[in-house]
């Protein structure tokens, strides 16, 4: 049952949008400004937080593209 | 007696006699519509009239097709075509080629009706609009190949974010063909996957626009699944596609920019989480760090050690306490000592010594108090005031007392 969750869950970070991700992220955030919380669970969330932001900053992938054309047979060719 | 001729020859001659007039043949009448009948064949019956007379009008299913806006009772138009004769009938009718809509013009009478149209329909609707992400990696443009609007998307989406991938489906934006063009070009876009949808061109007449404010244009905006922004014209230029996309841009520049994140903000942005995570994570660290400190120190408190170093302290507390007592007792006794000494000294027996009182003692000098004690040639002390003698026993005697 847990592994079925834990699969859900991993199928959804694939497909997540960046802004979701930082959503997330300031989520993540926002349940840190607990100062009670345990300091385990901080640093789970904290592992999370760096996590998401590595996506969000792979997710760029710094490649600079050229703009295509979609022509008459729906291929894509350089513009 | 002259030839007779049949009904229907009377007609067809007056038809043909009405068909070699040169200005029937091509007339453009002003009236107001009344009998209107849309026929389910396509043709469309009416009536065109005036304050003195009426004329009776049809246009046909293929002239029909071509009518941008749909008639309506009581529409002020303009008719063009030709008088004919409806010869079963027997009567003259106009047979209209085609119908502007007087005042505001036809187009702007089909905007209008599109407009109202589409809105009844609910394609307007706030709930129907999907939020353009906000940072999309694949862009699509429907628009034309050359010209303004293509140029302006580019520059402004590379110098933004030059790792977004753009994909232009060029398309015929004015003109017969542009509505099936924008079409053909959203869908095809769709099934690329991209993240956004721009669909626009540069600025031109209303005519130039006009593929804009095409239902068959609003409606494959409407069908995509995918976020469209409209970018049609200047920002003055409100178009059906406008009304109907998940968000209009004014210009297709400002589309650009409403498409594609700045990555540098972006990249900013992720640095201020990046660094707000580790900020509040140091500082979770040091407030249980602190919070040790705050422990250990009570607990050094609590401690064996710390209960020794404490009665240390009080017992050394204690012997000054006690020091100080005893030198205060001390002190005391001295004072008392010292009076003591002054009225033994008032007291002494020397200072009564004089006016003929001595001390008298042996050698040893232990004092003597009965002749009893004294033999003749013993050595005796004389203590005076001033001095010692010494003497020797001549003689006792005994008195009696």
């Amino acid at each position: 049952m847990k592994k079925e969750t834990e699969k859900t869950d991993n199928t959804e970070e694939k497909g997540r949008s960046l802004e979701e991700n930082f959503e997330i992220i300031e989520d993540t955030i926002d349940r840190m400004e607990d100062e009670d919380i345990p300091l385990e669970e901080a640093f789970k969330l904290y592992q999370k937080g760096m996590k998401l932001l590595k996506e969000c900053n792979d997710a760029i992938d710094r490649v600079e593209k050229q703009v295509l054309k979609l022509n008459a047979e729906g291929e894509l060719e350089e513009f | 007696m002259a030839r007779l001729y049949s009904v229907f020859e009377v007609n067809s001659y007056i038809g043909k006699k009405l068909s070699m007039d040169d200005l029937l043949n091509r007339i453009s009448v002003r009236g107001e519509i009344s009998n209107l009948k849309y026929h389910s064949s396509g043709h469309v019956y009416f009536s065109l009239k005036d304050d003195k007379a009426v004329m009776a009008c049809v246009m046909f299913a293929s002239k029909a097709a071509g009518l941008k806006f749909r008639m309506k009772e009581g529409m002020g138009v303009i008719v063009t075509g030709s008088i004919g004769v409806y010869e079963r009938d027997g009567k003259y009718q106009l047979y209209a080629e085609s119908v502007k809509a007087e005042g505001e013009g036809e187009l702007s009478e089909a905007f209008r009706q599109l407009k109202e149209k589409l809105g009844d329909m609910g394609l307007f609707a706030p709930e129907y609009k999907r939020p353009i992400p906000s940072y999309a990696s694949r862009i699509g443009i429907v628009t034309a190949e050359t010209g303004a609007a293509v140029r302006d998307i580019i520059n402004i989406a590379s110098r933004r974010n030059p790792y977004a991938q753009l994909i232009l489906y060029p398309a015929i934006v004015q003109g017969e063909y542009a509505k099936e063009s924008i079409v053909r070009g959203i869908k095809a876009l769709e099934k690329t996957g991209v993240d956004v949808i721009i669909v626009g061109r540069g600025g031109g007449s209303m005519e130039d626009l006009w593929a804009f404010n095409e239902e068959e244009v609003a409606m494959a905006i409407f069908d995509c699944s995918i976020p469209v922004i409209s970018a049609v014209g200047h920002e003055t230029d409100f178009t059906i596609a406008d009304f109907v996309a998940d968000l209009r841009a004014p210009t297709p520049s400002a589309a650009a920019e409403l498409a594609v994140a700045d990555v540098r903000e972006l990249l900013k942005k992720n640095e201020t989480y990046e660094r707000r995570l580790k900020k509040r994570m140091d500082s979770l660290i040091e407030m249980r760090r602190l919070k040790a400190v705050k422990y250990m120190s009570g607990l050094k408190v609590l401690s064996p050690q710390g209960k020794l170093l404490r009665s240390r302290d009080r017992a050394a507390a204690t012997e000054e306490r006690l020091n100080a007592l005893f030198l205060g007792i001390l002190a005391e006794k001295k004072h008392r000592f010292s009076i003591l000494l002054e009225k033994m000294k008032a007291r002494s027996p020397l200072d009564r010594l004089g006016g003929g009182y001595v001390y008298l003692s042996d050698e040893k000098g232990a004092g003597i108090s009965s002749v009893e004690a004294l033999s003749e040639g013993e050595k005796l002390r004389i203590r005076l005031r001033d001095g010692v003698a010494e003497a020797r026993v001549e003689k006792t005697e005994k008195l009696e007392t």
